[in-house]
């Protein structure tokens, strides 16, 4: 109910006109009954604003839609698919298959050489190592080539392997025999199979009687495949007008050696060269065939 | 809402935007351009408006462009051309719409747009604050205040006259 504590709220919700209209009249009578508050009630009444009918706006025809069909707004644009790019050939890109295809064709065939190569280096060592008395030719030289009185003679450990003809060589081949219980080979002693010498051996002065030559067992290991051991041979036919000697030597006969090939023969050829250039070891004596080193006891 | 009920809304309301707009920014082309605004979001989200809330959906677009423009432009001012407008309230004094107008303006723009959603259309604490964003106690609160600052306003004149 209106009172002098709370009129000023009903004053104001009498000008927000939310005031029903039975409370529109508890206010006007409370105003009646209180001349004091009238002047109040009325700068309230003047405060509201009266909606002037005058201002209209002025641009409502362009708001109105006037076809019923229209279902987008009128500043979606377009395309205008008459225009067309003129240099449209200039942003072609050719691409040739030369380009695409060459480079492919290339690594392919390195990527299989090199795989070749890998296979051949891991697996065909231990082939060759399986055959090696199938090799026909072997040079060797030391390290302690040395020169006396202005020539040349083998120190202790210096061997000169050369070959036989290929026919008699094969054919003392066959007639050899691996021993499987001593895992040892045996080889015939003959002048002109093996020579290995411990002291200077060839002098072209120097008598052949004297010459301190020994003769290794030449034993077969899986780690090595062939190690002289112990001297089994001493040859007195040095051809010291040469300083070489014709040595053979065999650990076993292998079926590759059956399977020989002129691509074979240029591989092993390659591979001996790279061989020479391989670092021999300070402390162990040892001859170098290629890829395979014959460990000489001291 | 269909383009024959979104024509009547042009009908009914667009002449209410305008004032309620002209009368916050006492500028016509500000005014004009937000109108013209409201109704076209309006018709953009035709597919959501429907026609008992499309008036409601008219001041509050409007309302929220006009605090918009305000915040970038604050260049709210009293326009000496508007205060020489012809244009009258009916059942008051030319004097007295004039005292309205200069009390009007010494109001923020919320309790400009308060006092113009109430008086101009009529609409309830709950509907203004939908459209200003309030509830409807802060449009009570707010609406009062306001008004009593245009009372006092006037009073002091009615004391000086």
């Amino acid at each position: 109910m209106i009172n002098h504590n709370n009129y000023e709220i009903w004053f104001l919700l009498y000008a927000d006109n939310e005031l029903s209209a039975e409370e529109k009249e508890s206010v006007l009578l409370f105003v009646k009954e209180n001349p004091s508050l009238e002047l109040e009630f009325n700068l309230l009444g003047e405060s509201t604003l009266i909606v002037d009918e005058t201002i209209v706006f002025p641009g409502k025809s362009i708001l109105y839609i006037e076809d019923a069909e229209i279902t987008e707004p009128a500043y979606v644009f377009e395309p205008d698919y008459g225009i067309f790019f003129p240099n449209k050939s200039t942003l072609y890109k050719h691409t040739s298959a030369r380009y695409t295809i060459w480079p492919r064709a290339f690594l392919a065939a390195a990527c299989v050489l090199f795989i070749a190569g890998m296979f051949w280096i891991f697996y065909g060592e231990t082939e060759q190592q399986q055959s090696i008395a199938a090799q026909p030719k072997m040079l060797i030289k030391s390290e302690n080539d040395n020169m006396v009185a202005g020539k040349k003679f083998l120190t202790q450990n210096t061997v000169l392997v050369k070959s036989m003809p290929a026919k008699k060589q094969r054919s003392d081949l066959k007639t050899r025999a691996v021993d499987p219980k001593l895992n040892t080979i045996n080889i015939p002693v003959s002048s002109e199979m093996i020579i290995v010498s411990t002291t200077p051996i060839i002098n072209k002065e120097q008598p052949t009687n004297n010459l301190p030559t020994q003769l290794y067992n030449v034993e077969t290991s899986k780690t090595d495949p062939l190690v002289v051991s112990e001297p089994i041979f001493v040859s007195e036919s040095l051809s010291a007008s040469s300083n070489e000697m014709s040595v053979q030597y065999a650990s076993s006969i292998h079926p590759t050696e059956k399977n020989k090939t002129p691509l074979r023969g240029i591989i092993r050829k390659i591979t001996r060269l790279i061989g020479k250039d391989r670092p021999e070891s300070d402390q162990v004596k040892f001859i170098q065939v290629a890829n395979f080193q014959l460990a000489i006891a001291q | 809402m269909t383009d024959k009920d979104y024509n009547i809304c042009v009908d009914r309301y667009a002449d209410p935007v305008y004032r309620f707009i002209l009368k916050n920014l006492k500028n016509e082309e500000d005014a004009h351009d937000i109108v013209q605004s409201a109704f076209e979001k309006m018709w953009l989200n035709r597919d959501k408006v429907v026609n008992e809330t499309a008036k409601s959906y008219l001041f509050t677009v409007a309302y929220n462009q006009m605090i918009d423009h305000i915040r970038k432009n604050k260049r709210i001012k009293l326009s000496d051309s508007f205060e020489d407008e012809s244009r009258v309230e009916a059942s008051k004094s030319p004097h007295l719409k004039r005292e309205l107008d200069k009390a009007l303006d010494q109001l923020t723009a919320l309790q400009k747009s308060l006092i113009l959603l109430k008086d101009y259309e009529g609409y309830s604490y709950e509907e203004i604050g939908k459209i200003t964003g309030l509830n409807g106690s802060q449009v009570k609160v707010y609406l009062h205040r306001a008004r009593l600052q245009i009372r006092n306003f006037i009073g002091k004149l009615e004391n000086i006259i």
